[in-house]
């Protein structure tokens, strides 16, 4: 009978789990988080379940209007909840400089959770394609200016939110800005989703001495302002196709939390979390929601995808 | 067959729509992006219209670039009925103080499970779709009655007519525009100003393979067999707004690839 906490905590949750069931028990009084992101979805969900559990939750979000109504919705249920707002575009490097340049003391917990999906072909002000410059390239320059405040925080998780659409595609890294093939919105999101998996297999690889971890999940199926781009008679389609298995936003933010809070984590831990649980490896992403593939998983496009990313937010 | 963007990527240049001024609303992508490219490309002085000003700014651009005249407004229509007020007045300052033509472009979605729909979603989709509508036409319309001529042109949907699961709300917001575009033009069209509805079926747009998969079985067994593509919307609504159209008021033309009108088996 295996005694280890930690697996007995990992039984207990699964896919219908919610991030308050998952911080139920859990205290993060005198730890500070920042999530990305948090004024809409499953950040918000995010935000609400760390804040529950004492955390100090930085809202890191584009509008500053929609984090100050976020912190009220969720101070209307949790009065004594500790928010913060920040004001961060992850398309614009400058704005994740200022966040970094302004912030001070330790940061235990990041959360990469902002994401675009799916966006008709577009570029960031650095010219880096859209899905790649904000979902990847941004929080890679987030976690890397933060690198001090999560360092002194000994024992810090950085956690990056990706997605079964990382099955779509490796690192494209001969063309990684779709310049000289046809942009697809599908393999773009897949690219950047991928690139969020190997980010955190390298920053443990390179951080752990520092007692900085990370990991990425997927939140499940769920049906949030990402497919905004899809055609209406499409999106009604699939939501009625999906309808049986569809998880709520607070479903989604649970294996956030769960690796936030309870999941093992460093060199030789899994680097893809799924309902509450670590990822099988997979040759093929499983009934389009599960698995991990080997491509996202590989220490050596790790590493390249780190350098050629410090090269791009230099 | 081009693709959407090869089309709009070799438009033949035309002066059918010269003089013309045209404020297309949600035109920083897709179908609306489709329209002020292809009324650009014949002559129109366009507003682009969306909330994104960085994206907005680049659909002005490729219209430029391609000797085209452009202009950003950026806006919200789902804000107050003074922001879109708002909207319609800074489209009539970077026209030249008229705009000819109205398309209403910009909509959003929120399908799902009836009961599932937050309220906050339903107030949106009745915000974008029908409310900021009936303002921009309030602001715009009585000056084009004053000069004896003009176009609105409403964007709708195949599904306004088609029951479909998960679609309540979206589905009526096109079916009350499509409506209002009748009424419009009892009201305005005697005074020459034509009202018409293009009514897009299922449209290609960016996705993931399973949702393409999902699109390519929806249209297989229409006319067409494959998605609408934008600028194909782009195409009836120049027309529309052409003279070649004085006599069609009231109209909705289904550019659907045959989804609404047609069952081949």
């Amino acid at each position: 009978m295996n005694t280890d906490p930690t697996l007995q905590d990992a039984r207990r949750f699964g896919a219908s789990s919610t991030a308050l069931d998952v911080v139920e028990g859990i205290d993060l009084h005198g730890q500070t988080a920042l999530v990305t992101g948090a004024s809409s979805g499953i950040g918000v969900e995010t935000a609400r379940a760390l804040a529950r559990a004492g955390a100090t939750v930085v809202l890191a979000v584009r509008s500053i209007d929609a984090g100050e109504r976020t912190v009220e919705e969720i101070r209307a249920r949790d009065p004594a909840a500790t928010l913060r707002v920040m004001e961060l575009d992850l398309a614009d490097l400058n704005s994740v400089r200022r966040l970094t340049a302004e912030w001070s003391g330790p940061l235990h917990l990041l959360v990469a959770n902002a994401g675009v999906m799916h966006v008709p072909e577009r570029r960031t002000p650095e010219g880096r394609e859209w899905h790649f410059g904000v979902n990847h390239l941004g929080h890679f320059a987030l976690a890397n200016g933060l690198h001090q405040p999560l360092a002194e925080a000994q024992g810090a998780r950085v956690i990056s939110l990706s997605s079964s659409g990382h099955g779509a595609s490796g690192i494209r890294f001969d063309d990684l800005d779709f310049r000289r093939t046809p942009y697809d919105a599908g393999i773009a999101y897949g690219q950047s989703k991928t690139a969020n998996v190997l980010f955190g297999v390298e920053a443990t690889h390179r951080w752990h001495d520092e007692g900085i971890t990370a990991a990425a999940v997927m939140p499940g199926g769920i049906w949030t302002g990402l497919q905004r781009h899809w055609d209406p008679a499409v999106l009604a389609e699939m939501k009625r196709r999906y309808s049986h298995r569809v998880k709520t936003v607070d479903q989604g933010a649970a294996t956030s939390v769960f690796v936030a809070t309870r999941a093992e984590l460093g060199v030789g831990a899994p680097a893809y979390w799924e309902d509450c649980g670590p990822a099988d490896v997979v040759d093929h992403i499983i009934d389009g929601t599960h698995g991990v593939m080997r491509h996202a998983l590989d220490p050596d496009v790790a590493q390249r995808l780190w350098s050629e990313s410090e090269a791009l937010t230099r | 067959m081009k693709s959407n963007e090869e089309e709009l990527q070799t438009l033949t240049a035309d002066t059918r729509l010269a003089g013309t001024t045209a404020l297309v609303t949600g035109s920083t992508s897709g179908i609306g992006e489709a329209i002020v490219r292809v009324l650009a490309a014949s002559g129109a002085e366009v507003v682009v219209n969306g909330r994104d000003a960085g994206r907005a700014e680049a659909v002005v651009r490729s219209i430029t670039e391609a000797g085209g005249q452009a202009h950003a407004v950026v806006g919200d229509l789902g804000g107050t009925a003074s922001e879109v007020r708002r909207i319609a007045a800074a489209a009539e300052d970077a026209l030249g103080g008229h705009v000819d033509v109205v398309v209403n472009n910009a909509g959003i979605y929120p399908v799902g499970p009836t009961a599932g729909l937050s309220d906050t979603d339903l107030d949106a989709v009745l915000a974008v779709n029908v409310r900021a509508p009936h303002v921009l036409v309030g602001a715009l319309a009585p000056a084009m009655v004053e000069r004896g001529g003009g176009s609105i042109v409403n964007i709708g949907s195949w599904m306004a007519r088609v029951g479909v699961p998960f679609g309540a709300a979206y589905t009526a917001s096109k079916a009350a525009l499509e409506q209002m575009t009748r009424t419009w033009s009892a009201e305005f069209g005697p005074s020459g100003v034509g009202v018409t509805t293009v009514s897009p079926g299922a449209t290609s747009t960016p996705g993931n393979a399973e949702s393409a998969d999902t699109l390519a079985a929806m249209t297989a067994g229409t006319v067409a067999g494959r998605p609408v593509r934008p600028v194909d919307v782009a195409f009836a609504v120049r027309w529309l707004v052409s003279g070649e159209a004085a006599f069609v008021h009231g109209s909705t033309v289904d550019v659907d690839g045959g989804i609404a009108a047609v069952r081949l088996a």
